[in-house]
């Protein structure tokens, strides 16, 4: 018995090994098996890990957390300014897309009321006004380059702005209908009867020559009679306002409207009568 | 007993800290595993039978804390003190760079033994994907922290004075 227990104590590191890789092979073996509650050692030493472990943890979250902040605000002041910024573009690119929007819509009424007639216009923007006196005119932002010249109507899709009295090399001056200056041989829709509409100077049209002997009456529609071949025919010029016939005399007073708002205009069309050059 | 004392300290240390400040650090595969460290130190310095129940003990309170595989702990270091003092009894273990080779060698075989003994149980098992980079990474990691670690624990032993310190 004595000489098992000397052969053991010799070789008790060899006998140690194996039973505590047995030990460690047992619990090994036994691992996924759901654990028991802890025994009162088990406690004791998750509790001395466990307390200063979550020192650490919570200290070290805490100086992090302090870092993230301060960071975080001087990062905010920064943020807040690009965004602001970014605020800023967007509310321009969202104006922008909304006059492009609408200045598309105007286009393509335009383009419409282009391809309805049989001449060529080329479309010019109204980059100026000018309201001298009686005298109206507009600027326009096409001039020589596009071919433009002096005396080519204008119009939009509503009726005739006037024609174009002075060219630039990329802008050209429009006299309006209701200048002083301006004649425009006119044609009645519903009779064919002809005069001539000239501006009064205070934004409206006379319409001269129309024999006392025609019947013309408020709200006719007068149009362009394309003689002396400046303007084409039959593009609206205005609506009858007041008919005052004389009892003697060849002619009676016609007062009329222009069909185009000359305030709002934007965009209008420079006709050619032919290809331009 | 002052030296197993001491041994305790520093697992109890290093438990600690593996659980907290090296569970907090970003590093993935790479964090290294200082337990680990501890382990090859006894295994180098003392490959005793006392070492060995320490170092199974310790293994153990580090499945008691962290493991999710109760045992494995116990076992992988067992197994690793007893490796380590085998190749010890075999080369000069004072010699420097046997620290470096010592961690890369049981560093590649810890993550071979963490990866391949759920697919020695269930050999239908599929090997989950990214073995190679876990192994650099760690071996990366564990020699990086690790001769720090074994020079400071042999430093503390020089300085309690070696020939005084009592053999566990």
């Amino acid at each position: 018995m004595w000489k098992i227990w000397d052969f053991i104590k010799e070789r008790r590191k060899l006998f140690g090994g194996i039973v505590l890789l047995a030990w460690a092979f047992s619990l090994f073996s036994a691992g996924e098996s759901p654990r028991v509650s802890p025994g009162p050692l088990a406690k004791v030493l998750l509790a001395l890990v466990y307390y200063p472990g979550r020192t650490i943890t919570y200290t070290l979250e805490g100086l992090a957390g302090i870092g993230r902040s301060y960071f975080l605000l001087v990062g905010v002041e920064a943020e807040n300014q690009k965004l602001k910024q970014n605020l800023q573009k967007l509310e321009e690119s969202r104006f922008r897309c909304r006059e492009t929007q609408a200045e598309n819509v105007r286009l393509k009424t335009l383009m419409q009321y282009s391809q309805a007639n049989t001449y060529t216009a080329v479309p010019a923007q109204v980059i100026g006004r000018s309201q001298n006196g009686g005298y109206f005119s507009l600027t326009l932002n096409q001039g020589q380059r596009a071919g433009l010249r002096p005396g080519l109507p204008v119009a939009t899709s509503q009726g005739l702005v006037g024609r174009i009295s002075e060219v630039g090399f990329q802008e050209s001056k429009v006299i309006l209908l209701t200048d002083r200056n301006s004649a425009v041989p006119i044609l009645m829709e519903k009779n064919r009867s002809q005069g001539i509409a000239r501006g009064t100077g205070d934004g409206k049209l006379e319409i001269r020559y129309f024999s006392r002997l025609e019947d013309v009456g408020v709200g006719d529609l007068a149009l362009t009679s394309g003689m002396e071949g400046i303007y084409p025919k039959g593009i609206r010029v205005g609506q009858v306002l007041d008919v005052r016939r004389k009892n003697f005399g060849l002619f009676q007073d016609i007062w009329a409207e222009p069909s185009v708002d000359f305030s709002r205009l934007e965009e209008v069309l420079v006709i050619f009568m032919e290809e331009p050059k | 007993m002052r030296s197993i004392l001491l041994y305790l300290g520093w697992g109890w240390l290093f438990i600690v800290l593996q659980v907290s400040l090296f569970a907090f650090l970003p590093l993935g595969e790479a964090r290294p595993d200082l337990l680990f460290f501890l382990v090859l130190y006894l295994g180098i310095e003392f490959g005793t039978l006392g070492g060995a129940i320490l170092v199974f003990f310790l293994g153990y309170v580090l499945d008691l804390v962290s493991s999710s595989f109760f045992g494995l702990n116990s076992l992988l270091a067992l197994l690793l003190f007893f490796g380590v003092s085998w190749v010890s009894r075999r080369v000069d273990p004072r010699h420097p760079p046997f620290w470096a080779v010592a961690i890369a060698v049981f560093s590649v075989g810890e993550i071979l033994f963490f990866w391949f003994w759920p697919w020695l149980l269930n050999p239908g098992a599929k090997l989950p994907a990214g073995l190679f980079s876990a192994l650099v990474l760690r071996t990366v990691g564990n020699l990086v922290v690790g001769l720090p670690v074994l020079k400071l624990l042999y430093l503390a032993d020089n300085r309690r004075g070696r020939e005084s310190a009592p053999q566990l």
